[in-house]
């Protein structure tokens, strides 16, 4: 967390539409300067936590506190925060000049003074020289930019950001993030990103929250979140995971002996509470802390034989699923070009060994 | 009301200022009924004894039996011809790519906002130029010529909102254009018909200003109803009639209406 | 042998010559068929009103003598609408009655088309429904009617003496041009109401609420996005309104009086007891051209306005 604590408090907050649950109780700090994610599948309830923030709905419970007042009686027009909507909202019968000068009106600059500003801006998201231009006129990402311009002109202490990437094609998409990311840094605005992309979450963000049903499952650093996390759907929403089985056959001085559907006897470190004896567990890998060898190494710990039944060659990795006993699904396994001699793993039904490091295994508790 | 968003949250000022707006709209128009019902030939409150005569004395009307008989006839001709040729009309604007299909439009609606005596006194002239007697049939015509634009209006509606594809589909399933039409096209474009006809009946029936200038000796309800206007013993029983008439084109439209707009959401594909 | 062969080769339709040919190319091109298609009605509509309209024209500069038709091409009959002070004062009465029911018509609808936009949630259609079902109905009782509100012994007056809070009857309420102007406001509401209710509806919300987010009250955000947005809707509803009521004939007879004839009841009287027919197509055609005229010049200066604002 960078620069103060607990700029925006989000507290025991809840939205309900009839019996539907859209927030389900969320608690939330962030900081100020902190570039935020809130990510999650359509339906989980992050833009509508977006749009308590900004105003444009009213909480059925809990508080909203930006830098310690209470947005609870605050219309959006008096909110410190800004939005970047995710259909731009760019106003069609303004030209972009006027559309990013739209929210000066209440400060009553000279018209000097709010055209320096508008310029200031217009060089800010590189659209110099489109000024005069009307909305349809625009592409995609011009408008975005020119929706961005018209929000950061007025020096918000935070900017909501809802999906504002999900219209672009990918190429555009990635400068965009680059851009983004750069400008919130010098800025030092906190701003407050909404994306149902994992990538464009854990590539932006100071943190991220990782929200479904209303509630949201784990706020951490995107390292953290992509190591440690603290359950099977958070695990299976962010990158490609393998799940395996287990039951708990010892537990000492924080240290669990597992047996494992597929994987044999494993030991691994282990403070969690779910983790007690006779408890039945989940034992989670990634795929790119499986290594694939012809044969047993001997400096590997742990190892176990299976099959290779499919390859995916994709260009700079290589995805194996590969077949091993006590398991229906194949397990993943991603290999670096250039990490396995691939030509000789290339054949189906070629037997191989996998192994893995102790510090891979995640334990969490059984869905 | 918590559910609303912030933008179309509850404005209770507006609200009732929309129901005053709608009373002020309609209260009028009831008045008719309301006096029709009341025991003296003048129309003023006091209301004196509740009676139901002037609607026996109405329906003993020889005259008023053979307009209303003249305005049905007209209307249900208008209805079926200004139908056909909005369905003709519609189809064609709609799924056809033609040059000038702007102005086509435009000029097609043009009787909606020409004045009605222009068209009436226009019309006089050719016809009485060509030679042609004053009838009913001459009322037709004018009626036809100013229901076009509802019926193609209530039609494209119809036609744009239901897509090509499933009459490519019944093409490419072996339906020549008439089968096609038959078969796909007339079912699902038929409440739009259906509501046309209804509200093209009812506007001929209604119709006043043209009927007025191009009937013959046979007069339409609303001729008939304006000739009694002079005479103010005949007026409650003008009351009743009206009444009557309005009541029966309220339900008519209604249903009109909602067919038009509740059919065009069933179609599949199409939003709204 | 040689022949038989070539003549089976040749490709379909090319031996048949022109009826083929033309079968082709009415398949081919979409506009032809689409024109065919449209024929029937272009051929009721150019009988039934561009004709009329041509003989209406043309009659105009005719000249009526008793049954008989002068069909020398003269100007008198436009000579005298325009010198005659008579037909100046009932052309600027008719067009100043539309204009002011034009502009009343609009600003009452406004805000119920407005509630209806963006307020009504549930049963949108029975709103929109029961805003513009009186229109369909029958014109002339609705006329009807407020001629027997406003009457010497109508509803209101009545009714205000039973109450005791009069004793004279209100004079001005009929037979007026305030009695035609509300009666024609009444009347033409239901009208008016759908092409603003359709610019307002259309107004995407989230321009709204970015202009809260950047800082926009509720009235400012009526006054910057709303009214500029719903203003194509308000040019439609004014017009729609003011160029049919320029030629109403049956408010100003029913509740107009002498003081609230229009134009329509001149012209109507010029095709029934006055009985000069040539007069008044004249009269009609200089009121169709005063209307477009107007209508233009509005459409122009209002254009003119909204890129001021924008």
């Amino acid at each position: 967390m960078s620069g103060n604590d607990a700029f925006i408090s989000i507290e025991n907050l809840s939205k309900h539409f009839g019996p539907v649950k859209a927030v389900d109780r969320v608690d939330l700090t962030i900081g100020g300067g902190e570039f935020f994610s809130l990510l999650g599948a359509s339906g989980c309830g992050k833009t509508t936590l977006l749009r308590m923030l900004a105003g444009f709905e009213t909480p059925t419970a809990g508080e909203i506190l930006i830098d310690n007042v209470s947005m609870a009686d605050v219309a959006p027009h008096h909110r410190p925060t800004n939005m970047v909507f995710q259909n731009y909202a760019i106003f069609p019968h303004l030209d972009v000049r006027r559309n990013i000068a739209y929210g000066l009106r209440v400060q009553r600059l000279s018209r000097r003074e709010s055209d320096r500003l508008v310029d200031e801006m217009l060089e800010l998201v590189k659209l110099s020289g489109f000024g005069e231009r009307r909305s349809d006129e625009l592409s995609g990402g011009q408008r975005q930019r020119v929706a961005l311009a018209r929000a950061l002109i007025k020096r918000p202490k935070v900017l909501l950001l809802d999906e504002p990437l999900g219209a672009l094609d990918k190429k555009l998409r990635e400068e965009m993030q680059i851009e983004l990311r750069a400008l919130q840094q010098s800025l030092g605005i906190t701003f407050i990103f909404v994306t149902h992309d994992q990538e464009e979450a854990m590539t932006l963000s100071d943190r991220v929250a990782v929200m479904s049903r209303g509630k949201t499952l784990q706020i951490a650093a995107p390292k953290e979140i992509y190591n440690h996390p603290i359950s099977i759907e958070v695990a299976d929403f962010i990158g490609q995971m393998n799940f395996i089985d287990a039951a708990v056959t010892g537990l000492e001085d924080g240290h669990a002996v597992l047996d494992t559907a597929c994987l044999g006897r494993i030991e691994a470190p282990a403070a969690a509470p779910f983790v007690r004896e006779g408890a039945n567990i989940v034992v989670a890998i990634r795929p790119e802390n499986l290594t694939l060898s012809r044969e047993r190494r001997p400096d590997d710990r742990n190892a176990v034989q299976g099959v290779i039944k499919t390859a995916a060659y994709l260009g700079d990795r290589s995805h194996f699923y590969v077949s091993v006993e006590g398991r229906d699904k194949p397990l993943v396994v991603a290999a670096q070009e250039g990490q396995t001699s691939l030509g000789q793993f290339l054949e189906h039904d070629t037997p191989v060994w996998l192994s893995w490091p102790d510090e891979a295994v995640i334990l969490l508790e059984a869905g | 009301m918590n559910d609303a968003p912030y933008i179309e949250r509850l404005n209770r000022p507006l609200r009732s200022y929309a129901i005053l707006f709608l009373a002020f709209l309609y209260i009028p128009v009831l008045f008719l009924p309301l006096f029709s019902f009341n025991d003296s030939i003048y129309i003023a409150f006091p209301f004196k004894e509740f009676t139901t005569k002037w609607y026996a004395q109405m329906l003993a009307l020889e005259p008023m039996h053979a307009a209303l008989m003249n305005s049905i006839q007209v209307g249900a001709a208008t209805a079926v011809f200004s139908t056909i040729l909005g369905v003709f009309g519609a189809k064609a604007v709609t799924r056809y790519r033609i040059p000038g299909r702007t102005p086509v439009v435009f000029t097609i609606m043009l009787p909606l906002v020409i004045p009605g005596i222009i068209m009436g006194v226009a019309l006089l002239i050719l016809i009485s130029r060509l030679g042609i007697p004053l009838s009913l049939y001459t009322v037709t015509l004018g009626h036809v010529l100013i229901c076009v634009p509802f019926s193609m209006a209530t039609l494209m509606a119809r036609f744009e909102g239901f897509d090509r594809s499933m009459e490519e589909a019944a093409a490419d399933l072996g339906d020549n254009a008439f089968w096609t039409f038959w078969r796909v096209t007339f079912p699902i474009v038929f409440p739009g018909i259906f509501a046309s006809l209804l509200l093209t009946f009812t506007v001929s029936f209604d119709e006043f200003i043209m009927a007025f200038f191009l009937s013959g000796t046979d007069p339409t309800l609303p001729i008939y109803i304006w000739s009694q206007l002079r005479f103010p013993q005949k007026l409650p029983s003008v009351l009743a009639l009206s009444s009557v008439v309005l009541v029966v084109s309220f339900v008519v439209v209604f249903l009109s209406q909602w067919l038009r707009v509740r059919g065009v959401a069933q179609i599949p594909g199409e939003g709204r | 042998m040689g022949d038989a062969i070539s003549i089976a080769t040749r490709p379909e339709g090319s031996g048949r010559g022109l009826r083929s040919r033309l079968r082709v190319a009415f398949l081919r091109s979409e506009a032809l068929r689409g024109y065919t298609l449209l024929s029937p009605t272009l051929i009721v509509m150019a009988f039934a009103m561009c004709a009329p309209f041509a003989i209406l024209v043309v009659m105009s500069f005719w000249t009526q003598h008793a049954f008989e038709f002068d069909t020398t091409l003269t100007l008198n009959n436009y000579r005298e609408v325009i010198e005659a002070p008579f037909f100046r004062a009932l052309m600027i009465r008719s067009l100043w009655i539309s204009g002011t029911c034009a502009a009343v018509t609009v600003l009452v609808s406004y805000p119920m088309a407005y509630y209806v936009a963006f307020h009504v949630h549930r049963h949108k259609l029975i709103w929109i429904i029961l805003m513009t079902l009186p229109f369909w109905t029958s014109y002339l009782l609705r006329v009807f009617s407020w001629k027997v509100i406003l009457g010497y012994n109508g509803a209101i007056n009545s009714g205000l003496k039973s109450l005791g809070l009069i004793e004279q009857s209100l004079e001005f309420l009929l037979y007026s041009p305030t009695a035609v102007v509300i009666t024609l406001a009444h009347a033409w509401a239901a009208f008016a109401i759908l092409p603003i209710y359709v610019s307002l509806e259309k107004i995407d919300r989230s321009l709204l609420e970015a202009a809260a987010d950047l800082g926009d009250g509720p009235v400012a955000r009526f006054l910057r996005v709303t009214l500029p947005l719903s203003l194509p809707g308000v040019l439609a509803a004014s017009l729609l309104i003011f160029i049919p009521t320029v030629g109403d004939y049956i408010t100003p007879t029913l509740v107009g009086g002498p003081d609230g004839i229009m134009i329509a009841n001149i012209i109507q009287a010029h095709f029934g007891k006055v009985n000069d027919w040539p007069m008044g197509a004249a009269i009609a055609i200089c009121m169709m051209i005063s209307v477009a005229l107007i209508s233009v010049v509005y459409i122009w200066v209002t254009r003119k306005l909204t890129e001021r604002i924008a």
